[in-house]
């Protein structure tokens, strides 16, 4: 579909293969857009990649060669990775790891729990390790070897990263033997403490260089202090194994849709999206770091609009069919998560900080007969809608057809037609009458536990970090997040959504920034009243370690033809001597290099710690403690850019009057005036009570709200004036 | 801040005055008197969305504040858990984490009503009260340490924000968080009544000094102290705004409805999922105490053998279960008894997976089940001078009973998938490490504490480190977080421990090895191994459910002066308990002694050199292991979990060591069972024949002395055990007298 017409150029692709589809996006220097679909093909996906795109360029007049011949930027991230380890398809990996340690793919630490619900986590007879299964490991693929490097640790002299034990070479040797006997495809090397001393991993792998020199036969050795030098050893290792299994065949295919894309005149690389935020060229040496890319989207839309706008802090609703993502962006600067759980596996990995909530537009809703609780999802309804749709089951998009707010005669721009006698029944018999209320009684009831669900979350999020709401500006974008736009009840600063809300992840892709980041495993303890000396002596190591992780950047970019590093962010994992949980603080002046450098990191962490748990939980008396440190190295590259718009006058054209229906607000039934998305332009007012419809998108705008339309037409919502 | 409060804190009333109105309105049986939900049947959804905003308020505190945490057990494992309480202590709603606890939170408020808390010191908005001693506080031992922010709104004080936390050193007679030789209560460690520690949700300079001086990890207890503090501030902010938004009066109505509502399920769970009846379990525990502290404290110089025995009753018209513990040992004068909270924590663990399904996890779940627990029963002692260092130990065993009588019954009703073997354990190692640098610090380490081996059911194998029945969100936590908090013990290995399991049909989750090394960066440390599942434990329940055998007992092994620090620095190090036995055989790993302890370990010094190996965490089988699938015992012993010799001697299946076999599998394991089933039997006697071997031991009186003096111990306090012991042993009056 189209946004706008013009003479488009300097477009920007980005590709969402998902299992099913594949959505194809393009976007337009001057900000128009156009989205084809296509069939995922599994076996080749630069199949659907073409596809998708013929629709899209079709949309816009052209052939997928003019398409490609005037796009700038291609990215695609897509579901491949993910469905290889779900489908047990990854390659046959084996694992070395320190002797002694063998079974923590068996036990995993006891993290038999997540991606639980929180009744089922409550109930332990459902606690199940996802273990081994998804990497197919077994017993004779995971092989010890003696060696030991000591942590340093708290109260001690001993340096970090000590070599204890030396790596038993003839123990390795007999490892890599071992696992190529079973046919190995790739091997994991995963030994304790490698983050502070990544010597024995690399000896490993240089022994099994020379093994597999010696029996002819070359697979893939991947290292832990390479892949995730990072502490706790159980994530370290989840995350090895994924590389190993899944990366080359995603980079394969990657490789593939890239001379796709080249054969029809694309002319540059293709790039894919890490999962903290920020594009990497498909051949980045850490795929795994791409497996969780997907909702990222959102957010870096969001900061994107954010810097136009000059809002510094943001939370964002993403809210889709099956569930809401909420995400943060704190000082112009995506929040991010270190361990995220990704199907039952904690990973070491970077990650946008999303808290994702199993109800969104089309879950199921259920009410329990003897108790009259209301559950919604995590069971979805997906493009079956509802009851009033082809659904078995009654869901909120039921509700919102009850109550006027979806037009059952112009879903997804009249392609479907839904059922609104269909509708009402089945909330008055599964939801209003079990409860004892009427049906709009009923129908608002569950809007509202959604509503308070999302708000709920965007207060949890907001006191994690010692943030107040009125500082804050709220970004609600996905297909269903105008719709739900007006139960917003947290006191932001300002609250926008979009017209292109629908295709708001896509539309981030391709803002992406082209980055690398870094994290590396450190060990530096600042003594409480450390004298200049001690200060300066650890300010140089920490000088040398990020000038090595920012020349790696630097170097990875150039590799992959990014020539021009826009910007370098320092920042580290920081803790109180004592505590367990580090906070990340990315530094406001740079990297440290001195020790007035180092006292400046110290004040911004206690500023950061004091600001999220009060000031009484600091304790500065036993010291400081760094465990690892981050580097965020950027390269310039072309992202979309918005028109600015003259302001219209505020009373929107009649042509942009659909008309009136019913719509119920606060318990009566409200003649309420429809406008059609596409016709109102930057400057109009829509005051409420009123629904303006978009062929992929519902934005409902209560009574004593309104919605301007900015003068880049994003649309802000707010209480009504005067 | 304002100075309000006084002694009527409650409008009209005092505190004490609020729990007794309270408790007089319960009484009824419905909480708070409770026959209807007014604000849940007027308004389902605001009612629903009133709960979201407290328990969101719960939830947040703890995900938050636990980064403040210092005790791995707080940050890695996730032993906390932070509550919304009423006026009088009942839990409204919880956190994940160590979700028991809110059933004790009521005691320290009762405590600090009784004892006029709220006219002196006061209780104010902002004040911070902590408490870790369990005669007063309801803590089942020093080691949980309880803090409680009051709950203001406008001047009026509407209950509680409460957080607790495992923490790393009591201060009690031996290093560590559960002392396991503590005669009385005056050895149990650093114990604080409930007591103002702070205000204006700051923390009076005192307590810190008090964990400095009277505890051995003074900055985790203080840091874990500011996490408790951060939270229930957290709490009480969010709760506030829950407010602001509900109104005080929904506030006041719906937090009594919500803990009523969740007595209700549990109670209807009751009826829907359980056949009604009797279930009896019993387990055993020693207490081997004489020759560790006669010369000052003759009073404990004995050894005792503990009598767990739970009798569960299910009354499913009313919904009701009750239990009867009156024939559990008395108190005495050792570290395995408790006080009033240890039964509440346990109690509310054991419904929360069995009969609290579909509900909101509340105090309305200890409601739904009454106990007796005689006085001067083990965890209800005759006075406050006994000592409650290490109930975890003994009263999981119990509640292992407790559990196993409502899984029979949910079992029974035909919920298959319910069931399993109810024998779960836990195994805690905790000392003191003295460094060269002369520094020291004593810990409490969690790797078998943080998850054990879910057991074996009907249909399926347990799993090693596979669920924490006292907190959902299990995690032993990494290798690499516990060395950086202990320093100078190096882990030779975390690894399951092959065979090390209840067999069976289908065999429990396989147990783990821990193996340290100490070294030469240490001066001097202390070790001990305590838990539920040490060899003084034994019980009778594991085995019944399914058939399969109990879970082997946790284990600790002690090689003193080996040359492993020597065999380090040439890159060699044996990887657990298999390959040091065979390092020892060849004498490649030397050592000049060696100590296997079965039982809880109080204090054992350990040098530099010197190896410490702990196995624990395993559980029981399900079904005799004779029916065990051919195909499932080979592939055991192809991925190494149970070695060939044990699946030919327990299962039957004639396998080398690589799970092959020469033969064909199915007919081999078909001939060498039945020579198993022959074997078995020529080696059974009838129960007639054992009966009347056993009574005329019994009638003899020959029985080692501490038996002898247990069946007397019980005897006494028990009418009712005396009287079936009589009956059963068909004893006559003189010989029940003797015995």
């Amino acid at each position: 579909m189209t946004t706008a017409q013009s003479e488009h150029s300097q477009i920007i692709l980005a590709t969402d293969a998902g299992g099913t589809m594949t959505d194809a996006f393009a976007v337009s220097q001057d900000g128009s857009f156009s989205i084809g679909k296509a069939l995922t093909n599994k076996v080749n996906e630069a199949i659907s990649y073409a596809n998708g795109y013929e629709n899209a360029a079709a949309n816009w007049g052209m052939s997928l060669e003019e398409l490609h011949a005037k796009s700038i930027a291609n990215i695609y991230t897509g579901t491949l990775f993910l469905n290889t380890l779900l489908e047990r398809k990854g390659l046959s990996v084996g694992l070395i790891t320190t002797k002694g340690q063998e079974s923590m793919y068996i036990h995993e630490r006891g993290h038999s729990w997540l991606g639980l619900e929180w009744e089922e986590v409550l109930h332990h007879k459902l606690h199940h390790h996802t273990g081994g299964d998804m990497f197919r490991l077994r017993a004779a693929l995971v092989r010890g070897v003696a060696e030991r490097v000591a942590s340093g640790g708290y109260f001690m002299l001993t340096e970090p990263g000590q070599v204890k034990a030396p790596l038993n070479e003839a123990e390795t040797r007999d490892a890599v033997n071992a696992l190529l006997d079973e046919g190995v495809a790739a091997i994991a090397v995963v030994l304790l403490f490698s983050y502070l001393n990544p010597a024995h991993e690399r000896r490993v792998r240089e022994i099994a260089q020379d093994v597999m020199r010696e029996r002819g036969v070359t697979v893939p050795v991947i290292l832990s202090s390479e892949i995730a030098p990072v502490m706790k050893e159980v994530q370290r290792m989840k995350s090895v194994l994924m590389e190993a299994a899944g990366g080359p065949i995603v980079r394969e295919m990657l490789r593939k849709v890239e001379q796709a894309a080249n054969e029809r005149a694309y002319r540059g690389e293709l790039a894919t999206m890490a999962s903290y935020g920020s594009i990497v060229n498909i051949r980045h040496p850490r795929m795994y770091e791409t497996i969780l890319s997907g909702p990222t989207g959102g957010l870096i839309g969001a900061k994107t609009i954010g810097e136009i706008l000059g809002e510094r802090n943001i939370l964002t609703a993403d809210i889709g069919g099956t569930s809401f993502d909420v995400g943060m962006i704190q000082d112009h600067h995506i929040s991010l998560r270190k361990e995220p759980d990704f199907a039952g596996h904690r990973l070491a990995l970077q990650m946008v900080a999303l808290d994702s909530i199993g109800a969104g537009a089309g879950s199921e809703v259920r009410v329990d007969p003897k108790f009259k609780h209301i559950t919604l999802g995590p069971e979805s309804a997906g493009s079956d809608v509802g009851k009033c749709l082809r659904h078995p089951r009654v869901t909120v998009s039921d509700c919102n057809v009850v109550l006027g707010f979806l037009d059952p005669d112009n879903f997804l721009g009249g392609d479907v037609t839904l059922d609104r006698e269909a509708a009402i029944r089945a909330v008055r018999e599964d939801i209003a009458e079990p409860l004892g209320l009427g049906v709009e009684e009923a129908a608002q009831g569950v809007l509202e536990v959604l509503n308070a669900n999302l708000n709920h979350h965007l207060l949890t999020m907001l006191k994690a970090r010692g943030a107040n709401p009125t500082e804050w500006t709220m970004f609600m974008f996905g297909g269903a997040g105008p719709l739900h736009l007006y139960g917003i009840d947290v006191p932001f600063q300002k609250v926008y959504t979009f017209p292109f809300a629908a295709a708001f992840s896509a539309f981030g892709v391709a803002c992406a920034e082209y980055a690398k980041r870094f994290h590396q495993g450190a060990s530096y303890i600042i003594p409480p009243g450390a004298d200049r000396d001690v200060k300066a002596s650890i300010a140089k190591a920490m000088g040398d370690a990020y000038s090595a992780l920012r020349d790696q950047g630097v170097r990875e970019l150039n590799s992959e033809g990014q020539l021009a590093t826009k910007e370098v962010l320092y920042g580290a994992s920081m803790r109180y001597v004592g505590v367990l949980e580090v906070l990340d603080v990315t530094f406001t002046f740079g990297a440290v290099m001195t020790p007035e450098d180092l006292d400046r990191a110290i004040a911004e962490f206690e500023e950061n710690y004091a600001k999220i748990y009060g000031k009484g939980a600091a304790l500065p008396e036993s010291g400081f403690f760094v465990n690892e440190l981050f580097v965020h190295v950027v390269a310039d590259k072309p992202k979309p850019r918005f028109v600015r718009y003259e302001l219209a006058d505020p009373r929107p054209a009649e042509s942009a009057r659909k008309g009136e229906r019913q719509a119920y607000f606060a318990g009566t039934w409200q003649t309420t005036q429809v406008y059609d998305m596409d016709g109102l332009v930057a400057g109009n007012v829509v005051r409420g009570p009123a629904i303006i419809e978009h062929p992929m998108t519902t934005l409902v705008v209560p009574p004593g709200a309104e919605a301007r339309f900015d003068e880049h037409r994003f649309i802000e919502y707010r209480a009504a004036a005067g | 801040m304002t100075g309000l409060a006084g002694d009527k804190l409650l409008g009209q009333r005092t505190l004490l005055e609020q729990i007794e109105y309270t408790d007089e309105l319960t009484s009824s049986g419905y909480y708070y008197g409770l026959r209807s939900l007014p604000r849940k049947e007027q308004d389902p959804i605001t009612y629903e969305r009133f709960y979201d905003a407290v328990h969101s308020a719960v939830m947040g505190a703890r995900e938050t504040s636990k980064n403040v945490a210092a005790s791995p057990g707080a940050r890695e494992l996730g032993e906390l858990l932070f509550a919304l309480l009423t006026p009088e202590g009942h839990a409204v709603a919880v956190s994940s984490g160590l979700v028991g606890h809110q059933g004790a939170f009521r005691i320290a408020i009762r405590y600090m009503a009784e004892n006029g808390y709220d006219r002196n010191p006061q209780i104010r908005p902002g004040d911070i009260f902590t408490a870790c001693d369990p005669a007063t506080t309801g803590t089942p031992h020093p080691g949980d340490v309880y803090t409680f922010v009051p709950l203001f709104y406008k001047d009026e004080f509407i209950g509680w924000a409460a957080g607790m936390n495992h923490t790393m050193e009591a201060g009690g007679a031996v290093p560590g968080a559960w002392p396991p030789w503590s005669p009385n209560t005056f050895t149990d460690g650093y114990l604080l009544p409930p007591t103002k520690v702070g205000e204006d949700y700051e923390d009076y300079t005192w307590l810190y000094k008090h964990f400095e001086r009277r505890t051995r990890a003074p900055m985790f207890n203080i840091l874990d102290q500011k996490m408790r503090v951060a939270g229930c501030r957290m709490v009480v902010d969010s709760v506030t705004e829950a407010i602001d938004k509900f109104g005080l009066d929904y506030f006041k109505d719906a937090t009594r409805e919500i803990i009523e509502e969740t007595r209700r399920i549990c109670s209807d769970n009751v009826k829907l999922l359980t056949v009604p009846g009797r279930s009896r379990f019993v387990a055993f525990r020693t207490v081997p105490y004489a020759g560790v502290v006669d010369g000052v404290w003759p009073q404990s110089a004995k050894n005792w053998l503990l009598h767990l025995h739970s009798e569960v009753q299910i009354d499913t018209r009313e919904g009701q279960v009750h239990v009867n513990w009156d024939k559990i040992s008395p108190a005495n004068w050792h570290a395995q008894g408790g006080y009033k909270g240890i039964i509440e924590s346990n109690l509310w663990l054991n419904v929360m997976d069995t009969i609290g399904l579909g509900l909101k996890p509340n105090s309305g779940m200890n409601l739904a089940v009454t106990y007796d627990m005689p006085e001067g029963g083990l965890f209800n002692p005759p006075n406050d001078r006994h000592s409650a260092g290490n109930p975890w130990a003994s009263s999981v065993a119990l509640f292992n009973c407790f559990g196993g009588g409502l899984e029979v019954s949910k079992r029974a009703r035909g919920f298959v998938e319910e069931a399993w073997n109810s024998d779960l354990c836990w195994t805690g190692i905790q000392g003191e490490i003295t460094l060269k640098n002369g520094f020291s610090f004593g810990f409490c380490q969690m790797d078998l504490l943080g998850a054990s081996a879910t057991p074996a059911r009907p249909y399926m194998d347990g799993e090693p480190l596979g669920t924490a029945w006292w907190n959902p969100s299990s995690d032993t936590g990494s290798v690499e977080e516990w060395e950086y908090v202990l320093p100078g013990i190096y882990y030779l290995s975390k690894n399951v421990l092959p065979s090390y399991c209840g067999h069976g049909r289908f065999r429990g989750g396989l147990g783990m090895q821990l193996a340290f090394a100490v070294s030469d960066e240490v001066q001097e440390a202390i070790i001990g191994k305590i838990g539920a599942s040490t060899g003084n434990y034994f019980t009778g329940q594991a085995s019944i459910p399914g058939g399969g055998y109990p879970a082997p007992t946790s284990t600790l092994i002690v090689y003193r002066q080996t040359n492993i620090l020597e065999l380090l620095r040439q890159g060699e190090y044996p990887g657990g308990m298999a390959e040091l036995a065979e390092w020892i055989e060849s004498g490649k790993l030397t050592y000049t002694d060696r100590e296997l302890h079965k039982e809880e370990v109080g204090a054992l010094f350990v040098k530099p050199g010197d190896i410490y190996i702990v196995a624990g965490n395993a559980t029981g089988g399900w079904g005799d292991p004779l029916h065990r699938a051919v195909d499932a015992v080979a592939l055991d012993v192809k991925e190494g979990f149970i070695p060939a010799s044990v699946a030919d001697r327990v299962y039957g299946v004639p396998v080398d060591e690589t799970g092959s076999a020469t033969e064909s599998l199915e007919a081999a394991a078909e001939a060498r069972r039945a020579e198993i089933r022959r074997d078995r039997e020529a080696s059974s006697v009838s129960f007639e024949e054992f009966w009347r071997t056993e009574r005329e031991v019994v009638r003899s009186g020959e029985l080692p002395q501490f038996l002898t003096d247990a069946y007397a111990e019980l005897n006494g306090f028990s009418p009712s055990f005396r009287e079936e012991f009589a009956r059963f042993w068909q004893l006559d009056a003189e010989e029940e007298a003797q015995s």
